[in-house]
């Protein structure tokens, strides 16, 4: 079932959380929709599902306008950040929950309801847990039985509200792999809201990146990823720096260095973007131009973080990869040089499309 | 060195003593030690006497009176303290602050006043007084003016008792239900009720027992007059100022123990 949203807009009180939002998600897609805390992105799912009814807008579903149904006549699944189980019900119970309170002439025959609970259990991997209680569950187990309990009405669309967020790191990983699979599986279309861009980047066919109660971009995870569409989308992505450059004759310049060619409409300073992950730490000897102290190393178990104060004063985080540099050993106030090797120029007009994506 | 920061964050043990002593001392004088002497007043002629005591018309009367406005106050503190709870927990609404204090209200309130106040509604000289008589009905000074007085007083256990507990388990639960296409009083049945049930129960239990010990209202609403049927607790008050010693002792120990 397709998914769109047109024109929405909601406000608490007097404060605005989502401005005229525009959104398809089309049949048995996964869309995520990325952003910081306050950005409206849980709000925008609450209003989808119907828990929350907006100022203005549509919600509509095939076409067709639901604004006006509650959230009990949408069929929709939803997926809470703390499960919301019911904590006095046996897992069973709380996946047969959505079948047992259906209208009598709706209402399955009570052998259908268990057998339909049992292949559900089977689905999520906790066939032998139907007799418990949801407080003998760990983080990832409750949570595998909300989505049965979600699945277990045939929902036509799956909200899931940063459902990995109370889980630790490991579990959610194994979780994150696992609902690419069990959606892929059902080709059931899908909204995850999140905060984390790995899960984002990872488990979405589509990525919509919000900020302030607006979308900023939505588009695929590469193309968020290397053609982002604002300073703002590039910095939520994977840490960035900032650097202030000059354009001058087609050129684009860090101080006196050069760094390339940019085809710019006029003579301007712009800002650069640079990932840590995408800058090169060599020693000074190397000559890129670009010199620079090195003033701090922290090793996160693999990969050193380094964080380098170029001549012209502003400083550079930068990634290095532990085989990198040719066993060079990295001390602190060491002369280094770097190397960009991708990076996103923006014009510093608030709301200028990048004037050149990527460079080499 | 190292003694110097343990001293600093925990008390010696002859202070950890002193405190605990204290405490067990106060509950036994102020708690443990009034009931003692009742029970032993109560029973020291043995405990056929009592018996027959309670067995007096009058005492049973008041017994059956007290048990009737308990039956009839409970279920409607419990209804109306759901509701207020309900509306309190899981809604923002302006007014929403006001309504919680006026829910403590009775606690601040001395009951006599509340008694004194009903009167002044509904007496034959109150505000409503002169309504009442065309219409016949006898509230104050009769079993529904009783009720009301107690309802009064008692009212904000049950709601006190469900607010915290609402608002600490959050709507969660509640909103799961909805999406899987429960109705709203399917999920007050399936997914609130069973939530709440322990605080409920006691809440009940707390009003029931204010209502059976409650006296300074009814007193007032009840004008202490032996022609009118009299709570226990009535009773018993009117029996001290007797100078009979002895008497007092079964109508304080009925009421006492329908308390406890």
């Amino acid at each position: 079932m397709q998914v769109a949203v047109q024109g929405l807009s909601k406000a608490f009180g007097e404060t605005a959380v989502l401005h005229d939002i525009n959104l398809v998600v089309p049949e048995g897609q996964f869309c995520a929709l990325l952003g910081p805390s306050g950005s409206g992105k849980t709000t925008l799912l609450r209003i989808i599902a119907g828990l929350e009814f907006a100022e203005s807008g549509q919600v509509l579903f095939d076409n067709l306008d639901v604004a006006d149904r509650s959230a009990r006549d949408r069929q929709v699944g939803f997926v809470f950040q703390h499960y919301a189980l019911f904590r006095h019900m046996t897992i069973a119970d709380n996946v047969a929950f959505g079948l047992q309170v259906r209208e009598r002439k709706l209402r399955p025959a009570a052998a259908v309801i268990t057998r339909r609970v049992a292949e559900l259990l089977e689905l999520v991997q906790l066939a032998d847990y139907g007799a418990r209680y949801p407080d003998q569950l760990s983080g990832g187990q409750r949570q595998r039985v909300a989505l049965a309990r979600a699945l277990a009405i045939e929902p036509r669309v799956l909200l899931l509200d940063e459902p990995f967020g109370a889980l630790d790191a490991r579990v959610r990983k194994d979780m994150r792999t696992w609902l690419r699979g069990l959606q892929t599986k059902l080709g059931l279309t899908s909204i995850l809201v999140t905060h984390d861009q790995d899960e984002a980047l990872e488990l979405a066919d589509s990525v919509a990146v919000m900020e302030h109660g607006h979308i900023i971009q939505c588009a695929s995870p590469q193309a968020i990823y290397d053609q982002p569409a604002t300073p703002a989308v590039y910095a939520f992505l994977g840490g960035a720096n900032r650097l202030t450059c000059r354009v001058s004759n087609g050129q684009l310049f860090i101080g006196d260095v050069l760094l390339g060619p940019l085809a710019a409409s006029d003579d301007s300073a712009v800002d650069l973007y640079v990932r840590s992950h995408d800058v090169e730490l060599l020693p000074a000897a190397a000559g890129t131009g670009l010199q620079g102290e090195l003033l701090r190393l922290t090793w996160g178990g693999g990969m050193t973080h380094a964080l380098v104060r170029l001549q012209s004063g502003t400083t550079v985080e930068v990634d290095v990869p532990p085989w990198s540099a040719q066993g060079h050993s990295w001390g602190v106030g060491q002369a280094v040089s770097v190397r960009l090797r991708r990076y996103g120029v923006f014009g510093t007009r608030a709301g200028a499309h990048p004037a050149a994506s990527v460079g080499l | 060195m190292s003694r110097q920061p343990q001293r600093a964050l925990t008390e010696g043990p002859w202070v950890r003593a002193l405190l605990i002593s204290v405490a067990l001392a106060f509950i036994g004088l102020f708690l443990l030690l009034p009931l003692i002497v009742v029970f032993t007043e109560a029973l020291r002629n043995g405990v056929l006497p009592y018996l027959a005591a309670i067995r007096e018309p009058d005492a049973v009367s008041a017994l059956l009176l007290s048990l009737k406005i308990v039956a009839i106050v409970v279920p409607i503190n419990v209804t109306f303290g759901i509701f207020a709870a309900w509306a309190i927990a899981k809604f923002r609404f302006p007014g929403r602050s006001l309504l919680v204090s006026l829910i403590d209200l009775p606690f601040a309130v001395s009951p006599v006043i509340s008694g004194l106040v009903y009167v002044l509604l509904l007496g034959s000289r109150g505000v409503m007084g002169p309504l009442l008589q065309d219409w016949d009905i006898q509230i104050i000074f009769a079993l529904p003016g009783m009720v009301l007085a107690t309802l009064f007083v008692t009212f904000p256990f049950v709601a006190r008792e469900l607010i915290a507990l609402m608002e600490q388990q959050g709507n969660d639960e509640e909103y799961a239900a909805r999406t899987l296409g429960a109705g709203g009083w399917q999920i007050f049945l399936r997914v609130t009720l069973p939530n709440i049930k322990w605080a409920l129960l006691y809440g009940a239990l707390l009003s029931a027992a204010r209502a059976l010990g409650e006296f300074g209202a009814v007193s007032v609403v009840s004008a202490m007059c032996a022609a009118t049927p009299t709570p226990c607790r009535c009773r018993s008050k009117s029996c001290t100022t007797n100078i009979n010693f002895r008497q007092r002792s079964p109508w304080r120990r009925c009421w006492l123990c329908l308390r406890w």
